[in-house]
């Protein structure tokens, strides 16, 4: 600046309040877009890194189905044996879906032990109340002969060593397809008429607790499996 | 004479230039990363699909030698026969044969679809019951952009079946935009997660051939 001058010109230092009101003006407007794309990403990286570990604990879940299986029978949903030859026509391969009410039974030839999985919320005392996931029960101590027991819930409420754990972290609905291994006796020689699989899909979403969960429960992450058993009957070897 | 001071268009452009490339960089690498974390979402999905494949082949294998009769014959079926219930496709020396396979066929059991030049090998998804299968159609399914092939390829090429045939089975589902399968003969070599295309194989024995 030259400092004041003859002639009555105006002399400008600095921006007038409209310039600046202007300028602050564009640059929260950018700021603020910019802001906004930032927190979406930053959501959408919260988003992604939750659903990971809750997808990673579904698909250990379905492994451990699977492993499990791989030294196991299945004998249907509780309360119903699906293997019975008089309840179904003998040749025919049952596939039927375990509803969430019900439950998968699976005998562990292994470990000589009942197990039963099945979708639903936690018990008040759980952490996260509020989410289904995936259930085990399992009682030990059955032995081969008293397999049916592994059907009544009684089995598991009455014996004091009944474990019961959640396999799932978010909020996990699914259902089983399931065709048991079904074989025929009563000629007095085993002919076997099936061997069965189990199918498993699991609908996996944030915990209900999480913010992320009103976004994101309209588009959950969908797997699915199946597993053919190997509990093959005696009749099915050289 | 007015006195201005201030900056010129051209610093002014330089500045915000610089201020956008900074900016786009950052939402570019974040968005490059998420996109890499639903790429890693999809390889999941696509892994446990590919093992049903071979799992659902492997009982197919082992319902024909459950079969008291076969076709229309009165001999049992043997572990590869193309006329059991199930299905199987015919032996084929000189190349593989591409099939599908669902988790259920109409309710009952599945069964190898290996004819025509190439089956659907879409995966839609059930939005109701949250299953993948390969019907669809109606405004239940949703396109998944998920395909699953089965290749099945007989490793001896110079027995009758059905005796002492083993029988590789590759289950490939590609997933992510891609459209190509890799060819059965180089699928270990093609398949690759960066291809967004994963596989399992496993090899079947004919088993249990009665009355040999």
């Amino acid at each position: 600046m030259k400092g004041k001058s003859n002639g009555g010109d105006t002399i400008k230092k600095g921006f007038t309040l409209v310039e600046l009101m202007v300028s602050v003006f564009i640059f929260l407007i950018i700021m603020v877009a910019i802001v906004q794309i930032f927190a979406q990403q930053i959501s959408a990286y919260r988003y992604a890194r939750v659903s990971q570990s809750d997808l990673e604990n579904a698909q250990f879940a379905m492994n451990y189905i699977s492993k499990t299986l791989r030294t196991a029978t299945v004998l249907g949903e509780d309360g119903s044996d699906l293997r019975d030859p008089t309840q179904f026509n003998e040749d025919d391969f049952i596939l039927q879906e375990i509803e969430t009410t019900h439950k998968l039974v699976l005998y562990d030839f292994s470990q000589e032990l009942c197990m039963r999985f099945s979708f639903h919320l936690g018990e008040q005392s759980h952490p996260y109340p509020g989410d289904s996931a995936l259930w085990v029960e399992s009682t030990e101590g059955i032995q081969f002969d008293e397999i049916e027991k592994c059907l009544l819930d009684t089995t598991y409420s009455s014996n004091a060593i009944t474990k019961y754990q959640r396999l799932t972290s978010g909020d996990v609905m699914g259902t089983f397809w399931v065709a048991p291994t079904r074989y025929d006796d009563s000629t007095g020689e085993r002919k076997t008429k099936t061997i069965g699989r189990v199918t498993m899909s699991m609908t996996v979403r944030p915990a209900k607790t999480d913010a992320l969960y009103e976004d994101k429960k309209d588009h959950p992450i969908y797997i699915q499996t199946s597993t053919s058993l190997r509990d093959y009957p005696p009749d099915l070897s050289f | 004479m007015r006195n201005k001071k201030g900056f010129s268009i051209g610093e002014v452009m330089v500045a915000m230039f610089i201020l956008l490339v900074g900016i786009v960089d950052a939402v570019f690498l974040t968005v490059r990363s998420i996109d890499n974390m639903k790429g890693s979402r999809d390889a999941v999905i696509a892994t446990l699909l590919a093992q049903e494949g071979v799992e659902l082949v492997r009982n197919v294998r082992d319902n024909n030698v459950t079969q008291e009769t076969c076709g229309t014959g009165t001999e049992r079926c043997t572990a590869f026969d193309p006329e059991s219930d199930y299905n199987w496709p015919s032996y084929n020396v000189s190349t593989f044969t591409s099939c599908t396979i669902d988790y259920a066929t109409s309710g009952a059991s599945s069964r190898l679809v290996c004819s025509g030049v190439s089956p659907d090998d879409k995966l839609y998804l059930n939005t109701e019951t949250g299953m993948y299968s390969h019907s669809g159609g109606g405004t239940l399914y949703e396109d998944s952009h998920l395909r699953r092939r089965i290749y099945i390829q007989y490793s001896k090429t110079n027995v009758d079946p059905p005796n002492d045939v083993l029988a590789k089975v590759t289950s490939v589902v590609i997933f992510g935009g891609q459209n190509n399968f890799p060819s059965a003969d180089n699928v270990e070599r093609d398949c690759k997660i960066s291809q967004n295309c994963v596989f399992a194989q496993t090899r079947l024995t004919s088993w249990i051939n009665y009355g040999d």
